[in-house]
């Protein structure tokens, strides 16, 4: 059976192509106003990529934040659920998920293969991809390149605005008075790292903890965040279709 | 022991009495982080900060008294005793500070010399009546200290220590004050403020300082002069009125007033008036519209500063002072 | 999606039609709080006004950020309690969805809710120029002491006086009396619709509890709540002889923390319902179902004990009990909680209760009153999230 996963996020929109169980075609793409046709857009891509046609899928999930702007789908699961399910694919002895998307970041406690509980940021950006992304355009960097960046630092810029506005001021006036790029892209790293690790501990933690969604790729993040934990977290080969993945596996 | 609180109608004395030192607690610099799981954003930043300090373990502290003060400290009590080793004690100052409450708090008081004993604590006659004395001394040098000229790293670092080097602290500072020559004054109301990098903006902005904060004059302005005490219970009913005619604070409530006027006698001498805020205080930001209209219809200019702590950017915070400044001088 | 009404809350508009009326009549009148003892102004035939009630009604209405920014436009912030802006709001702006409220004669607030209305009253004070009366409860963290219970029992007295002051009237014995058994029974008629919950599946959803509460906190101590409640119980038991539920198969029944979400009810109610979840009860209503032991001998003391013991102005340990009897009662699968920016005193401590009671629980946040403080994409999230770990 062929089944399809579809995880349209606040940035980008995932779709996953699985047969019986083995993920066979992904795509990854960004969001656009309608959420509709980006859902058709990414689900078309992927078939293409698998060279598998429209009727060959026999269910499809949708997941996210837009999953309840994807009509064509035949059912609805969060990204709660969706993410649990897919780090439990990748890593079997997943206990704790942490994922870091573009406005939401999401502890999610497993036990006995089931969530069974989690936590999100508030309705603030700070702590996740958004924050990154506002930061990176302060500094003149892509988000790509942060985690590099952040790896040259000799020491790490203290930021202490929580607020992503007052953020990106306090960021522009440590350039102002001289601090060195890298060691504040290692800050904001830290800062972002202490915000998660404090909303995670409202959940028991327990290892293997495995991070997930697009701000996975930034390997300084995952550095950061295993400093604030104090053990080790492990990323899937391709985080941020996670969510994906868990969807299509859900049919 | 020493014995923590956060709100200046905490008896420090009676701790003292007991044997028991009691310490200020502040918010640090250090980002706030492991509070944030157990208790909300919204909470202000004195509460989650010093409570951040708690859990991570910076604080020497065995215990703590919570006296009646906000919403917030109200439920931060319960929240630090379900996480923390320390002993934790709720007093119930009166929210209404006048005649009617005094019985209640004097029996308020007597069930706190009771907890101090549990604790391992005793006062005496003799105790009190010393830590009264140590504690008049440390205050009236502190005016004394203030009339030269507002120091407000003397009067954070009193705060955090015994009594008796608190007042050799201030001692030392005393020979070495001196006075300024005339500048335009401001009057700095609110909450806490524990970061005296502050205060020194305003300073380096050329700014004469006059203040109304909790971490400032409010903590050492009493008005009850000292008078001889035959027992405990006398003592402690002198208590009462010392902390009753204290410098009041918004988290209470006077049939007549008190704080506005307070507030208004304060800023009479003062070019400007400058409110510093910390977001989310509650019983400060109720009063600053009014406040700030009566202080406006006295002529005075007025400023909102609003602080979370640990103070993200002293550049913004420079910038607006030199502007304040620039008006009214 | 269409949502099954009781026909009470029919009965219940008329009925605040007609409270909200005699306020225009009344010669005297007192601004109060949600958790003052009202009994003392009807039984001096004083007209209570409830500024809380009417922020819910405005929060209802979805006009909280219009008359809120009246407030916040004279310098009060956004961050306080969004029933006081909206109030203040309304005072300055002079009118209101209902044409404001009449001018207080003079103002009563009670701490025993929270610190936010002593100083909410204060400024309304200073506006209006009248008297204020503040009853002070003290903090029941852990034992409520006599000298607690003393306290407010001597302040109830000077209140009494202060009132005579106000108005010249005279309090009588008996007709104090009458009115606190009246509010006893107005209480355990409401505690009887609540309680009807019980069943399953429920008649009711908390939906229901919170649009027909008002005649509970405004009326209290009247005839009309005791005559309401029992008309509205009657029309629950014919809906469970019939078997049929306040929500089409149930199949998960929760339990709701805090204020609700006035401008939202509506879209709470069709979610829930929509997914065969119903909340069956909530801590907030619940919270007004405790007077039941007023003690004939001392009014007053009981009166003291009664209002100083209230839901929330307890410590943690006493409202994870009060919670862990509604969900044992209740028997619910889970807990919604909502985090309210507004409210300080009912939302701090909530990430401790989450350890403390014997449910799953969900935190979301929000506002009860200013929209702005809504995400419904977070919102609607978490909810389905937790109801696909409930399942
Ligand atoms: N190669 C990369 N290196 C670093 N960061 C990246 C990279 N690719 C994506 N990101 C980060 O990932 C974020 C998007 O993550 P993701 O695709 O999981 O979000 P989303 O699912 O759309 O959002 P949400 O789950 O919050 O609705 C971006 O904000 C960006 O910061
Ligand atoms: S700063 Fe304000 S809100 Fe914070 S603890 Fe003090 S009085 Fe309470
Ligand atoms: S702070 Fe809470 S209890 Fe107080 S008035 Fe506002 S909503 Fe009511
Ligand atoms: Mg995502």
């Amino acid at each position: 059976m062929i089944t399809a996963g579809i995880d349209i996020g606040s940035l980008t929109a995932k779709c996953a192509l699985m047969r019986d169980g083995e993920l066979i075609a992904y795509k990854v793409i960004k969001v656009s106003p309608n959420l509709e046709e980006t859902a058709r857009k990414v689900f078309q891509e992927t078939l293409k990529a698998a060279g598998i046609k429209e009727e060959e899928v026999e269910k499809i999930i949708a997941t996210g934040y837009g999953r309840n702007k994807v009509g064509f789908a035949d059912k609805r699961v969060t990204e709660i659920s969706c993410h649990a399910k897919g780090a439990l694919y990748f890593i079997p002895t997943t206990r704790t998920v942490v994922d870091i998307g573009g406005q939401d970041s999401k502890v999610i406690a497993i036990e006995n293969g089931k969530v069974a509980e989690f936590v999100m940021n508030d309705k603030c950006a700070a702590g996740t991809g958004r924050f990154l992304e506002v930061m990176a355009a302060a500094l003149n960097l892509k988000v790509e390149e942060l985690g590099e960046v952040a790896e040259k630092a000799k020491r790490a810029t203290k930021i202490s605005s929580t607020c992503t506005v007052f953020a990106e001021s306090e960021v522009i006036s440590h350039l102002a008075s001289g601090e060195k790029v890298e060691d504040i892209v290692a800050g904001i790293h830290e800062a972002i790292a202490s915000r998660i690790a404090a909303m995670a501990r409202r959940v028991k933690i327990e290892p293997d903890i495995v991070l997930t969604g697009g701000v996975a790729k930034n390997r300084a993040m995952k550095k950061a965040l295993e400093k604030e934990f104090g053990m080790e977290i492990k990323t899937p080969p391709e985080p941020q279709i996670v969510g994906a993945v868990g969807a299509a596996l859900f049919a | 022991m020493n014995v923590g609180y956060l709100c200046t109608y905490t008896p420090k004395e009676l701790i003292d009495a007991a044997g028991f030192t009691p310490i200020r607690i502040f918010a640090g610099d250090a980002q706030i982080s492991l509070a944030t799981a157990h208790i909300q954003s919204y909470a202000c930043s004195q509460a989650r900060g010093s409570f951040e300090r708690a859990l991570r373990g910076e604080l020497d502290v065995q215990a703590v008294v919570f006296t009646r003060c906000c919403d917030t400290l109200m439920r931060l009590a319960d929240i630090w005793e379900r996480n923390t080793e320390m002993k934790v004690y709720n007093l119930e100052f009166p929210t209404r500070v006048e005649e009617k409450s005094k019985e209640f708090y004097f029996n308020e008081l007597k069930d706190f010399v009771k907890v101090l004993e549990e604790w391992g604590g005793e006062v005496t006659l003799e105790s009190l009546k010393e830590s009264f004395s140590l504690y008049y001394e440390l205050e009236e040098k502190l005016k004394k200290l203030f009339s030269i000229k507002p120091d407000y790293d003397t009067a954070k670092k009193v705060q955090e220590m015994n009594v008796r080097d608190a007042i050799k602290l201030v001692d030392e500072r005393l020979r070495e004050a001196e006075g300024e020559d005339k500048k335009p004054r401001v009057l700095i109301t609110g909450s806490v403020c524990p970061f005296v990098e502050v205060y020194k903006l305003f300073e380096d902005a050329g700014f004469a300082l006059k203040d109304d904060i909790c971490t400032g004059t409010r903590f050492f302005t009493f008005n009850t002069p000292p008078r001889d005490i035959g027992s405990v219970d006398e003592g402690l009913r002198f208590l009462v009125e010392k902390y009753f005619d204290k410098a009041p604070c918004p988290t209470k409530h006077f049939p007549k007033d008190d704080r506005f006027n307070y507030v208004l006698e304060l800023a009479k001498d003062c070019d400007g008036v400058v409110f510093l805020l910390l977001k989310f205080c509650e019983p400060h930001f109720y009063d600053y519209p009014q406040l700030k209209e009566r202080l406006e219809e006295m002529g005075k200019k007025v400023l909102l500063l609003e602080l979370e702590f640990p103070i993200a950017s002293y550049e913004q915070l420079r910038t607006r002072i030199e502007a304040f400044y620039e008006v009214i001088a | 999606m269409t949502l099954k009404k009781l026909r009470a809350s029919d009965k219940m508009k008329q009925i605040m039609a007609g409270y909200y009326m005699m306020g225009n009549q009344a010669e005297v009148n007192g601004w109060v709080t949600s958790g003052a003892p009202v009994e003392l102004l009807y039984a001096m035939d004083i007209y209570p006004v409830y500024p809380e009630n009417h922020g819910a009604l405005i929060g209802a209405a979805k006009q909280g950020p219009y008359f809120s920014d009246f407030a916040e436009k004279r310098g009060f912030s956004r961050d306080l309690c969004s029933y006081a802006r909206c109030d203040i709001g309304c005072v300055y702006a002079g009118t209101s969805p209902i044409g404001g409220l009449p001018k207080p004669t003079f103002l009563f607030a009670c701490n025993n809710i929270c610190n936010t209305v002593v100083k909410w009253y204060q400024v309304l004070s200073r506006i209006f120029k009248v008297p204020l009366f503040v009853l002070d409860t003290p903090f029941v963290r852990k034992e409520l002491k006599e000298s607690y219970v003393k306290y407010v029992h001597d302040q109830l007295y000077e209140f009494v006086d202060f009132l005579e002051k106000v108005t010249g009237r005279e309090l009588s014995d008996s007709k104090l009396r009458e009115t606190i058994l009246n509010s006893i029974k107005g209480v355990n008629a409401y505690s009887e619709v609540l309680r009807m919950a019980r069943h399953k599946p429920s008649p009711l959803t908390c939906f229901d509890a919170f649009i027909n509460m008002a005649p509970i906190v405004c009326l209290r101590g009247t005839e009309y709540p005791i005559q309401f409640y029992a008309e509205m119980k009657e029309e629950l038991e014919e809906r469970v002889r019939k078997g049929e539920g306040a929500v089409d198969n149930e199949e998960i029944r929760l339990l709701w923390d805090n204020i609700p979400v006035w401008y939202r009810l509506k879209w709470f109610a069709e979610f829930f319902a929509e997914r065969n979840a119903c909340l069956v009860a909530d801590t907030y209503t619940n919270a007004w179902t405790g007077f039941v032991s007023m003690d004939k001998s001392d009014i007053f003391w009981s009166m003291a004990e009664t209002y100083t013991f209230i839901y929330l102005n307890i410590g943690l340990e006493h409202m994870a009990e009060a919670i862990n009897r509604l969900i044992d009662f209740y028997d619910v699968d889970g807990v919604v909680i909502h985090s309210n920016r507004s409210c300080k005193p009912y939302s701090f401590g909530q990430y401790e209760l989450q350890k403390m009671i014997n449910a799953p629980s969900v935190v979301i946040e929000a506002d009860m009153v200013d929209s702005r403080a809504f995400s419904e994409a977070q919102v609607e999230t978490r909810l389905e999230a937790f109801l696909e770990m409930l399942r």
